[in-house]
């Protein structure tokens, strides 16, 4: 007791100190991640994930239907929040994702919109978040350029 | 020994302050904010808006090429330079992003990367950061396959179209060089933190 007394301030600052660490460590309203390191999965590409794969998915998916189109939740049987993509953080869904056990899947017709979200919550520490697309890589340039051998650039 | 069980709670509490920050960075932006600048439409600009930069040689664009290299080094932007989207996100940005004054543009095949990465670019504090709504892909689509075909024309129908064919000449003439010359071009101009300007002139 004479001990408390005699520490209180200190002791004071240093549960206020724990408090703040404990409230920013569980905190899924704050960005604290490494960006780089929680990024990786987009430059690696294994948050993709298409119609196919997720039919054979096993466990409990959210699915996230970020807009009018997208697959219906009915069809595999698992759960589908539709929600606009700028109330993802609203603590109702937000709490949803993160309370999530099995994977999230972010669909929207644009798969701009998709990108977006899925770099926000992922930086938020929400793992095992995925885009659905129709191909298992939409960065493949699928056009042809025919060049022009007789053309030079004015350098 | 007071002094000494003073210092030691001081420490401890100095440590548990540090331990959040042991990250190397992570976005400096409020997730709201960030949110809602990045679902609004300026962040993007169409392909027309793109070709005009370059047509223009606009000083106050950047265009960047999130690409893997070979594919740059067979297609590329004028004006545009290199940097790998994993590179991008595994280095620090700010070698990259450090002239707060001019606008980077953001392009890859499609709008995933380009997306993704003007996310992080924001998310990190670069506000002058945009994405170009549909990649090479709507570039290849609306520029380089531009026709017009009917009686009449109006004014702004016809500077679009004009700009699109000046956009796509210059492109043409780039993407046209013998394989050789492009490598050695396009190598003395790969985006590096010591050379910020120039790209695929």
């Amino acid at each position: 007791m004479k001990l408390l007394k005699q520490y209180w301030l200190v002791l004071l600052i240093l549960l206020l100190t724990a408090a703040a660490v404990l409230a920013r460590t569980f905190c899924h309203s704050i960005f604290k991640y490494d960006a780089g390191r929680m990024a990786k999965p987009s430059a690696l590409k294994t948050n993709l994930i298409t119609e196919e794969q997720l039919s054979s998915l096993k466990g409990a998916v959210l699915l996230l239907n970020l807009g009018e189109t997208g697959i219906s939740g009915d069809k595999h049987g698992n759960f589908t929040m539709k929600v606009n993509p700028d109330s993802i953080l609203v603590p109702k869904y937000l709490d949803k994702i993160v309370s999530q056990k099995g994977p999230v899947i972010l669909s929207c017709s644009e798969n701009s919109v998709s990108a977006r979200i899925w770099m926000v919550l992922t930086q938020l520490g929400i793992r095992n978040l995925f885009i659905l697309t129709a191909d298992q890589d939409p960065e493949i340039l699928k056009k042809e350029f025919r060049p022009d051998t007789l053309s030079m650039p004015e350098l | 020994m007071r002094n000494k069980i003073t210092i030691l709670l001081l420490s401890l509490s100095l440590i548990l302050a540090l331990l959040p920050l042991t990250a190397n960075r992570s976005f400096t932006e409020k997730p709201g904010k960030l949110l809602s600048d990045v679902l609004d439409e300026d962040v993007t600009f169409s392909v027309d808006q793109v070709a005009r930069f370059i047509v223009t040689e606009d000083s106050t664009i950047r265009i960047i090429d999130l690409r893997k290299p070979e594919e740059f080094r067979k297609l590329c932007l004028p004006g545009s330079v290199n940097l790998p989207y994993a590179e991008f996100i595994g280095t620090d940005p700010d070698m990259y992003l450090n002239n707060r004054n001019i606008k980077t543009i953001f392009y890859s095949n499609s709008d995933l990367d380009a997306n993704y990465a003007l996310v992080y670019a924001r998310g990190l504090g670069y506000e002058l950061t945009y994405a170009m709504e549909g990649g090479m892909t709507e570039w290849m689509n609306t520029v380089m396959e531009s026709k017009f075909s009917g009686e009449r024309i109006s004014a702004r129908e016809n500077a679009v179209f004009e700009i699109r064919t000046r956009a796509g000449k210059l492109f043409t003439e780039l993407n046209s060089l013998p394989e050789s010359e492009k490598v050695r071009f396009m190598e003395s101009k790969k985006f590096s933190a010591r050379k910020l300007d120039g790209g695929c002139e």
